[in-house]
Parts: C-alpha cells; sequence; structure tokens
C-alpha cells in the first residue's frame, strides 16, 4: 500500500465539510491549538507572590514576572525546554506512579465519559486519556526509544510552545478528582498525570494566581484567606453571638493557642469566615460544647486545606508541616480534623509521610466513648466524621431529629474523602441520626464514583466561572434529579470547597437547593443543656411548624 | 489513515515473511530460528529491563484509589477487597483486577432515557471481550507448549481436550481460536466505530491489534484450511529450545513461517510499546497499596527534611501584638517600648 | 395549518439539521461526541438534543405549548460556553427559520407562502424568550460571582499584596493611630 495516497487522503478527511453527519473523522488532536478566551482559563500568579514562593523553596517556581495568559510570549526563560524535559526526568525517577501511567496505557477508553470537565464541555481533550496523551506524547518522544525511532507514529510529538499552552488548559480543567481512576484497568490516575504536569509548569514560571496566594497566605499567616490572629479569633468569636440567638445557649469552650488541651482540632479556614462553612463551623463548636471536649484551635496552624498540593510536593509539605509543629508545640495528644475534602487527600495519604514520625503524639482515643481510632494509630488525625459516628453510635449525643425536617437532605460524597481515603459510611449514619429525610443520588453520582463540584484544585476562581459551570453539570444534573423527585433542598458535604462551589453550582443550575457541612445539621439536632425552644436553624431559618 | 497505516505494516511484514522464505537463500534459517531467537532475547532482555527500570523509581506517597468503605470503625463495615487495609486484602484486589479485570467490570456508559433522564447503566462489552481476548490467547499460548516440550506436560492435554470438546470438524475446532479471531474483531471494530474512541486511537493501538489478528488468522489458515507438516515445525520448534537445529526446514510451508515471523515481530515490539501493561498492571501503585496511611507510617525515601514550615517563632514575631492585644497566649512576652530591633526570627 | 402538518412529516430531518447546526459551534473534533449514531450520551449532548426536540414539538402544535422551561436550559447551557457571542449563542433559535425552508423546498406550495409569516412569528417569539433567558442566565452567572465575592471569598482574589506586605502596612496603621493618640 502505497503511502502516497493515504497523505492526501488524511488530507480530505480532516477537510471533509460532511462533518456534520458526525461519522468522518475530524482533525487530529494534536493539530488542535489551545486557544485562551477571557473565562477559559485561570488568572496567572502575581510576580510578588510567586517571588515570594520562589524565596521559599528556590527553583520551583521559576522566574517571577508578570505575564498575560492571551498574549503569545510568557516570558518564559529561555531554556524552558530545556528544563520542562528536565523536569519530567527528574519526576520519573522519584514517582514509580508517574512511569508506570507513562508506558501503560493501552487507550481502551473506559476513561473517556468519566470526567465531569469532559461531560460538561463536550472537549475531547478533557478526556482522562488525551489529557494523559498530551503530556505522554512528550514522555515518548523524549525518552522512550519508540517514540524516538517512530515519532508520530507511536503517538510522540515534539515539546512546544503550542502544547505547554495546552498543558496550561487541561491540567488546569482537571481537578485530581480520581473518578477515572476508578474505571482504568491499570489504575491510572489522571490525579497523578495532573501533579506532576503542575509541578512541572510551576518550574518554568507558569502557575496561577488563584493557587499561590491562598498558598502564600496560609504559609505566612496561617490561613488561606490571609486572616491575623486576632481577626481569625475575633471571627470565629463573633460566630458565638449567632449560636447564642439560635439556641440560647452561650458557648464556653472556645479557646485558641492553648497549651496543654487535649486534642488539636484542625479545621478548611473557610468554615470561620465564608457562608455556609460558617454554619458548619457552629456545628462542630455546638457539639464540642455538648461533649465537653478538651480542645484548642491554632491560629498558627489554622488551615487544614493545603493549596500546595496543587503546586508540587514541596510546598504541600512546607505548608502541611504547621500542623505537627503546632501540635508538638501545644504538647496534645492528638489532632481532629473538620470536614475538608483535599485537606483529607493530604492528611490521610501524605502528612505522616511527608512529616512524620509523630512519636509525641498517642494514639487517638475518644476521651468520651474511650473508642480507639486504630486507622489513625501512626497519623494520630481522626476525621471528624469518625469522631461524631462512633459519639452517636455510643449514644453520647443527645438529638432531636426532626429539628433538620425542613431539610430534605442528599449528601454529595467529596472527591478526596471518597477515592482517597474511603470516608463513605461514616457521614451518612451521621446523616440517617440527625435528619429524617435523607436521599440517595442516582448510584453511579455517589461514594467511589461521585462527581466532582467542578471547582476542585484550585480551580474554585470566580474568573472561570462559566467552565465551573460547565464541569459541575454532572453534579448539578444528578442533584436536579432527586430534586425533582423526592423534593431534594439541601444538599450535603464534607468539603470545604464543596460549600462555596456546590452553593455557586445550585444557584446556577438548581436555584431552590442549599448547600451544609454535615456538622452543620448535627448543630442543628443537637438538644443543648439549658437551650430555648429553637424555632430556627443555625442559619437563622425558620424550623418545621415555626414558620409563622 | 492510522488504521490503513498499521494494517499496510502488517501486510508488508508477511508479504517479507513470504518472500523472504521463497526466494531468499538462507531465507528459511533467517526467518525461523535466526530471528525468532533474536526477538525472543530482545523480549526477554528489555522486558525485564522496562520492570527494572519501572521498580528502581521508588513510591514516595501511599496512593490507592479507595473504591469502598475504608477501615474505621468496628462497626462499619470496611470492604475489604475494593479498599483493602491489609496485605491479603491487596492481595485479594490485585487477583480480581488482573484476573477478573475488576475495574473495567465496574464501567458503566452514560444514558439517555425517555424522560428525559441522565442514567449511567452499566456497560460490560469491553470488560467481557477484554477478557475473553486475554484469556483465550493465554490458553492458546499455552496449548503451543506442545510444540516446545517433549513429553508434552499433562495440562496441555488437558487444555487441548477441554477446548476441542465440541468435537466439531475435523481436526476439531478449538473454541478458544474461535473466541480469540472474534474478540480481537470486536476490539477492533470498537476502535473503529465508536468515535471517542475513535479518536483518542493511536497507530500503535491499531498496530498490534493487526499483528495479533495476522497471527490468529495464519495460525487457524494452518490448523483448518492448508494443512501443513506438523512433524517437521515441531522439530524445528522443538529444536530451538534444545538448540538442535536440524528440522527438513524445506518441507514446512511457506505460511507457517509468516505465522512465525508475526509472532516474532510481535515478542520484539512488545517490551516497547502499550503491551507492557502486561508488567505494568502489577506495579501500578493506586491498586498495589493498602489503604493503610494513617495506620502504618510508609517511607518516602528522597524526603527532603530541610524542608520546614514557617516556623510559629516567626509567626508570633510578626502578629505578637496583635496577638497580645488579643488575648492569644505567645510564647514570649512583648518586648519593652520603642526596640524597634528586635532579632528576626529564623525560617 | 398545512404548514405544521408538514412539519409534522419532516420532523427527523429538521431536528437532525437543526442539531447539525447548534454542535457547529463547539470545536469540530467535539461534535461527532454529542452527536452521532449512538447519540454519544452526556448531560450537554442530552440537554441540547432533548431540548430541540422539546421546542421543536411546541412549534408545530395548533397552539404554541409553553416551552419557558426548556428554553431556560438550553439558555443556561448556552450561557456558559465562553466561546460563543451573545448572537451566536441565540443565533440557532433564528436558524430554523432557514432550516425549515431549506429541508421543505421540495414540498413547499404557494399555499405554504401565506401560512410561513404565522409560523415565522412563531419562532421570532420563541427566540425573544430565549433571549430573555439568555440574559437571565448571563445576569445569575454574574450574580453568583458576586455573592462568592460578599461571601468573603474576594479576600483571595482580589488584593493584590504580599501577606508580609500586609502585616507591615498595619503595623504602620497601628503605630500611626498610637502616635496620633498622644498627645
Amino acid at each position: 500500500m502505497a503511502d502516497t495516497k493515504v497523505g492526501p487522503m488524511s488530507l480530505s478527511v480532516a477537510k471533509d465539510p460532511s462533518l456534520m453527519t458526525g461519522a468522518i473523522p475530524a482533525k487530529d488532536w494534536m493539530d488542535t491549538p489551545a486557544i485562551f478566551k477571557p473565562g477559559n482559563y485561570c488568572y496567572p500568579g502575581k510576580k510578588e507572590i510567586a517571588a515570594y514562593h520562589g524565596k521559599n523553596l528556590p527553583g520551583k517556581f521559576g522566574e517571577s514576572r508578570d505575564w498575560k495568559v492571551e498574549e503569545d510570549d510568557w516570558k518564559l526563560p529561555e531554556n524552558w525546554k530545556e528544563i520542562i524535559i528536565n523536569g519530567i526526568k527528574e519526576r520519573l525517577d522519584k514517582f514509580r506512579s508517574f512511569k508506570i501511567f507513562m508506558d501503560c496505557c493501552v487507550r481502551c477508553g473506559a476513561c473517556a465519559d468519566k470526567c465531569h470537565f469532559f461531560l460538561g464541555t463536550g472537549d475531547p481533550k478533557n478526556m482522562p486519556v488525551l489529557r494523559a496523551e498530551l503530556l505522554r506524547s512528550v514522555y515518548r518522544n523524549e525518552f522512550t526509544k519508540a517514540g524516538k525511532i517512530l515519532g508520530r507514529f507511536a503517538g510522540a510529538r515534539e515539546m512546544t510552545f503550542g502544547v505547554l499552552k495546552e498543558w496550561f488548559m487541561y491540567f488546569y480543567q482537571c481537578t485530581e478528582c480520581r473518578r477515572c481512576s476508578v474505571f482504568c484497568p491499570y489504575g491510572i490516575d489522571t490525579a497523578e498525570i495532573t501533579m506532576m504536569a503542575r509541578e512541572i509548569l510551576h518550574l518554568v514560571g507558569v502557575n496561577t494566581n488563584w493557587i499561590l496566594e491562598p498558598a502564600s497566605n496560609s504559609n505566612r499567616t496561617g490561613n488561606h484567606l490571609g486572616l491575623q490572629p486576632h481577626t481569625f479569633k475575633e471571627n470565629a468569636e463573633f460566630l458565638l453571638d449567632d449560636i447564642e440567638t439560635v439556641t440560647g445557649v452561650r458557648l464556653n469552650s472556645l479557646n485558641f493557642n492553648r497549651k496543654g488541651a487535649e486534642i488539636l482540632f484542625v479545621i478548611p479556614s473557610a468554615d470561620v469566615f465564608a457562608e455556609p462553612g460558617i454554619f458548619t463551623f457552629m456545628g462542630y463548636l455546638l457539639m464540642f460544647e455538648h461533649i465537653g471536649l478538651d480542645y484548642t484551635i491554632s491560629t498558627y496552624s489554622s488551615e487544614g486545606g493545603n493549596f500546595g498540593l496543587f503546586t508540587n510536593n514541596e510546598l504541600m509539605k512546607k505548608l502541611n508541616g504547621k500542623i505537627y509543629a503546632e501540635a508538638k508545640r501545644l504538647g496534645v495528644k492528638w489532632i481532629l480534623g473538620g470536614e475538608c475534602g483535599h485537606m483529607w487527600r493530604v492528611l490521610h495519604q501524605y502528612m505522616d509521610t511527608m512529616n512524620g514520625p509523630t512519636d509525641f503524639l498517642q494514639v487517638p482515643k475518644s476521651p468520651i466513648t474511650g473508642t480507639v481510632f486504630e486507622n489513625a494509630a501512626s497519623t494520630k488525625m481522626v476525621h471528624i466524621s469518625e469522631f461524631t459516628a462512633d459519639l452517636i453510635k455510643h449514644g453520647k449525643l443527645k438529638l432531636d431529629p426532626s429539628r433538620n425536617n425542613h431539610r430534605k437532605v442528599t449528601f454529595h460524597d467529596s472527591c478526596n474523602p471518597a477515592r482517597a481515603m474511603g470516608l463513605l459510611e461514616e457521614p451518612r449514619y451521621i446523616l440517617k441520626n440527625v435528619c429524617n429525610n435523607f436521599y440517595e443520588m442516582p448510584e453511579n453520582t455517589i461514594r467511589e464514583q461521585t462527581f466532582c463540584c467542578g471547582s476542585g484544585t484550585g480551580l474554585n476562581t470566580g474568573e472561570i466561572m462559566d467552565l465551573r459551570m460547565r464541569g459541575g453539570l454532572p453534579r448539578a444534573n444528578a442533584v436536579k434529579h432527586v430534586h425533582d423527585k423526592h423534593g431534594v433542598n439541601m444538599l450535603s458535604c464534607v468539603c470545604a470547597i464543596d460549600r462555596a462551589t456546590l452553593l455557586s453550582l445550585m444557584q446556577y443550575w438548581n436555584p431552590d437547593v442549599e448547600v451544609c457541612g454535615i456538622s452543620e445539621l448535627v448543630g442543628n439536632a443537637l438538644i443543648m443543656e439549658g437551650e430555648q425552644v429553637r424555632e430556627t436553624g443555625l442559619r437563622s431559618e425558620p424550623l418545621e411548624g415555626m414558620e409563622g | 489513515m492510522r488504521v490503513l497505516y498499521s494494517l499496510a505494516i502488517v501486510l508488508a511484514l508477511m508479504l517479507l515473511a513470504y518472500t523472504g522464505v521463497e526466494v531468499l537463500p538462507g531465507g528459511r534459517t533467517l526467518f525461523g530460528v535466526v530471528l525468532p531467537w533474536l526477538a525472543f532475547v530482545t523480549f526477554l532482555f528489555f522486558f525485564v529491563a522496562k520492570i527494572v527500570d519501572w521498580a528502581k523509581s521508588p513510591v514516595p506517597f501511599r496512593i490507592p484509589t479507595t473504591c469502598g468503605q475504608e477501615n474505621s470503625l468496628p462497626w462499619i463495615k470496611q470492604n475489604k477487597l475494593d479498599c483493602p487495609s491489609t496485605t491479603a486484602g491487596v492481595w485479594g484486589r490485585m487477583f480480581l483486577e488482573i484476573f477478573l479485570f475488576r475495574s473495567l467490570f465496574r464501567n458503566t456508559r452514560a444514558e439517555i432515557h425517555e424522560g428525559p433522564k441522565l442514567v449511567y447503566g452499566s456497560s460490560k462489552y469491553l470488560w467481557l471481550f477484554g477478557l475473553m481476548f486475554h484469556y483465550s490467547f493465554l490458553v492458546i499460548v499455552l496449548r503451543h507448549m506442545r510444540l516446545f516440550t517433549n513429553p508434552v506436560p499433562f495440562f496441555v492435554h488437558a487444555l487441548e481436550f477441554g477446548d476441542g470438546f465440541l468435537q466439531v470438524g475435523a481436526p476439531p475446532i478449538y473454541i478458544t481460536d474461535l473466541v480469540f479471531l472474534g474478540a480481537v474483531t470486536f476490539l477492533f471494530l470498537r476502535r473503529v466505530v465508536l468515535p471517542a474512541i475513535r479518536y483518542i486511537s493511536l497507530p500503535a493501538d491499531y498496530f498490534p491489534l493487526f499483528l495479533i489478528f495476522g497471527i490468529g488468522l495464519t495460525g487457524v489458515a494452518m490448523r483448518y484450511f492448508f494443512r501443513v507438516d506438523v512433524i517437521s515445525i515441531k522439530t524445528l520448534t522443538h529444536g530451538l529450545v534444545t538448540f538442535q537445529f536440524s528440522a527438513p526446514l524445506e518441507s514446512i510451508s511457506s505460511l507457517f513461517f509468516v505465522h512465525l515471523f508475526l509472532v516474532t515481530t510481535l515478542m520484539a515490539y512488545f517490551p516497547f510499546s502499550k503491551l507492557m501493561h502486561l508488567g505494568g498492571v502489577f506495579l501500578s501503585p493506586t491498586r498495589n497499596m493498602a489503604n493503610n496511611s494513617r495506620m502504618v507510617r510508609h517511607i518516602n525515601p528522597w524526603n527532603d527534611p530541610s524542608i520546614k514550615p514557617h516556623s510559629y517563632a516567626a509567626y508570633e514575631d510578626d502578629f505578637r501584638e496583635f496577638m497580645v492585644e488579643a488575648g492569644l497566649p505567645v510564647e514570649k512576652e512583648l518586648e519593652p517600648k520603642a526596640d524597634e530591633n528586635a532579632p528576626a526570627a529564623s525560617e | 395549518m398545512r404548514i405544521l402538518q408538514l412539519l409534522a412529516e419532516k420532523e427527523s430531518t429538521i431536528l437532525s439539521a437543526w442539531l447539525d447546526y447548534v454542535f457547529s459551534d463547539f470545536k469540530p473534533e467535539a461534535v461527532r461526541f454529542l452527536r452521532g449514531k449512538d447519540r454519544f450520551a452526556n448531560p450537554l449532548g442530552q440537554g441540547y438534543s432533548q431540548g430541540l426536540q422539546d421546542i421543536f414539538v411546541a412549534l408545530r402544535s395548533e397552539e404554541l405549548a409553553e416551552v419557558g422551561a426548556v428554553i431556560e436550559y438550553l439558555m443556561k447551557l448556552r450561557a456558559v460556553q465562553v466561546e460563543l457571542a451573545p448572537s451566536q449563542a441565540l443565533a440557532f433559535l433564528f436558524e430554523l427559520k432557514k432550516i425549515i425552508r431549506q429541508e421543505c423546498r421540495k414540498e413547499w406550495s404557494p399555499e405554504l407562502d401565506q401560512e410561513w409569516p404565522e409560523l415565522a412569528s412563531r419562532i421570532d417569539r420563541l427566540a425573544l424568550q430565549g433571549f430573555d433567558h439568555y440574559m437571565a442566565s448571563r445576569e445569575l452567572l454574574y450574580q453568583v460571582r458576586i455573592r462568592e465575592l460578599k461571601s468573603g471569598r474576594h479576600i483571595l482574589t482580589d488584593h493584590v499584596k504580599c501577606p508580609s506586605a500586609l502585616v507591615r502596612e498595619d503595623l504602620n496603621r497601628q503605630k500611626q493611630a498610637e502616635n496620633d493618640g498622644q498627645p
């Protein structure tokens, strides 16, 4: 078969206008450039913030500079290609996962329609397999014999500026949710590939501000929002007033940076600041008071979330290190963690490895029930849902679930607790005990098959609102289903980013559905000692029968 | 184009073997003895090299993909196979993955129903045909052991008997032959027909399919249509493994050499291609690790102890005044006024 | 009306041409995923194919049925397709006229010419409805964004200084206040 005919034929196929029939191959993906327009990319990192990180971790954040995504000159260092190729090499040697995931894919397509970004945008490069091929093609060209000899036949291509643009576009349209990994016969995890790609992009200073700035805040002030210690404390204490208004009880147990407390409680900082996270925070506080827990919250380590995870493992380690450092300084026995998604990815799968061992802490033991959390024997950090479920199981919480009767609740499994930890039953057990109306979304959209909110991994920024609404479409679609069928009006979750972004998603697609953390519902149901008749829930909404 | 290109290469390979054997002096020795041996050595060496190369990179973090309930409180039922926390559980998970393609079994497809209602239906075709393909391939490879062993081990006899139990045709038709060709055809058609899959397919995806189909087709042709001299072939193949090269090569049909050359190509191509998923599946960190990262500390060999958090001392230095004012406890009380040059805290 | 009958007869071809037109807004290679023999189904493709059908069925009924919710959903989808200008986002509704004339050209008769203005005006009414919903969706999108800002998360995006600069500023301000307070 002569090659001469193949060439023109492929051309005519690519240009054939009968694309509309849906049967003719269009342009090869390698020939489709990434085009940036307002709304489809995140703003790049500010110069001084990139410089701040570069100072703390030399070499990991490239040259700090001002650059614009839509311009054709990203002011990259002259040897940027070399930096990238060396970056790939270094990571191949450091991460077996990276090597294997580069070599093993057979392009069976099982992952293709599993990605919420693909389902929501219809962009083929959002199929996990192609997202990975964006990087794999360069890997083959540089590091495999087949790629070097056979070139494009083996799926190899050279690193160019066009490829770099593609990386920046599509590795920032992946929320590292791992849904594709569940279905892959080789366990190829796009989250892992995206992490590598983002590490490499940061090496040449290609970054986003929404990730770098919270990370720098977190490093300096202790939390993403940049709240300074006194502000953090004031904000949290302010919520005590709200609690008093609702319950008639003034809580006394809230305290900060207290040495000798039994438990250090670490939360995603959004919970003391942004709605609806603050209601979740009120729930925590009510429960701690209810059981008389000896705990403290640190202003220095006031952030459980870790945007370092979205840049490189070095910054992740640096930010995470505060938790153990603070636990040691305060002399606590063990650590309790609030409701947060990627925070728990870091705590569960990375923390002990990066910043352990923790010989100064004790194996967590619930002071109320005596339960020893053997599953956290080494890390010494327990999830609030595990802790609460144990309390309920032992009958240590006085609960009136009818106070949540005005809520028809469904539960969104947050990606990281579901697929990087396996926290599935605990929140459900709690929900079934604190409210009377609980409905599950369709089977293939929950638990390990849960759909992402579409805004994880530092994509929860306003400038890509359109894109977020599309990425969250599969989740919104499933919520709409239970909303239509059961009248669900509350989407509960155990993730701070979810609480912020699902709210926006619901406001756009399902305006009748609100979003809350599990602990808010716990707080509503808790019968506090000396409380007044509750007429409203924690967000001052009238309870069932109290609407008048 | 990607399809035709791959097909053209496989056809060219077949033609090469045919003309080589027919025309080239010494062609039979080349294609029957020299190349297979070279390919086999290549296969072994580079297969092992690849595995060693993979194994050389450490697994810095414990990153299993959890596909079920974790091990937490004793009264919550753990999913021990999809979210194992023990080595035994991991073995179980890996067994299901490797022998039964557990993850593919989970496959779903977004479907639209009247309503309109979006349903994520189960889609098991890929799993079914993938399983059929791999198992029939395995049985066929094992059956071929008859050609390399003397006496033939019992399990080969058993396989042949089981495989041919239909007792149709003479010689009896092996079920695996049919299943094998059928499954390869399905996997190929799937790639061509489904737009999403066609879009992601590379020539490197079609080529092995054509190659394997060619091997199957020539094999079937030899067994059922153009009878070949099996005795001479066995002399050759058995000679290959016992280093006795005395087979009457001239009496073996060219068709056999075409078959053998395709197998030769497959062996040589294998370690450089995606077919290495055979080895990779065993080493995939998202599958072969226990989800016990909070129970047992996982060690990262390149963990950098010099990366320290922004220290509490530096933090307090930055905010001491505010902290004192807000009534937060501090390690170091405020310095007496007017002391502007407080020593900078080290990171 | 005779024309409505014709529309009913030609429903499948018109719908298919209409869907093609809508999908031509997507990156060419995405089209094949959005439709195709097995209608590679997903919320996006599903939303469009079902939505267009509902609108068309309403259009060819004796009385123009209420399809506000359908148009609203389609417009929500259009409103987050950043690559579309508003004119492009709405064009598909107007384009239906041209598609109908094209697909029915063989069966066209002078009698239909008389009925055409009525149908065209129906389509215009739908399109205007679409305009309302498109605007509402864009507005909603910005409202959502504003709500995010209001709820405090703007601290993350909108302040342009690094934390240490902020600390310094705070300290200076406090010092200033102290100095001012001193007699």
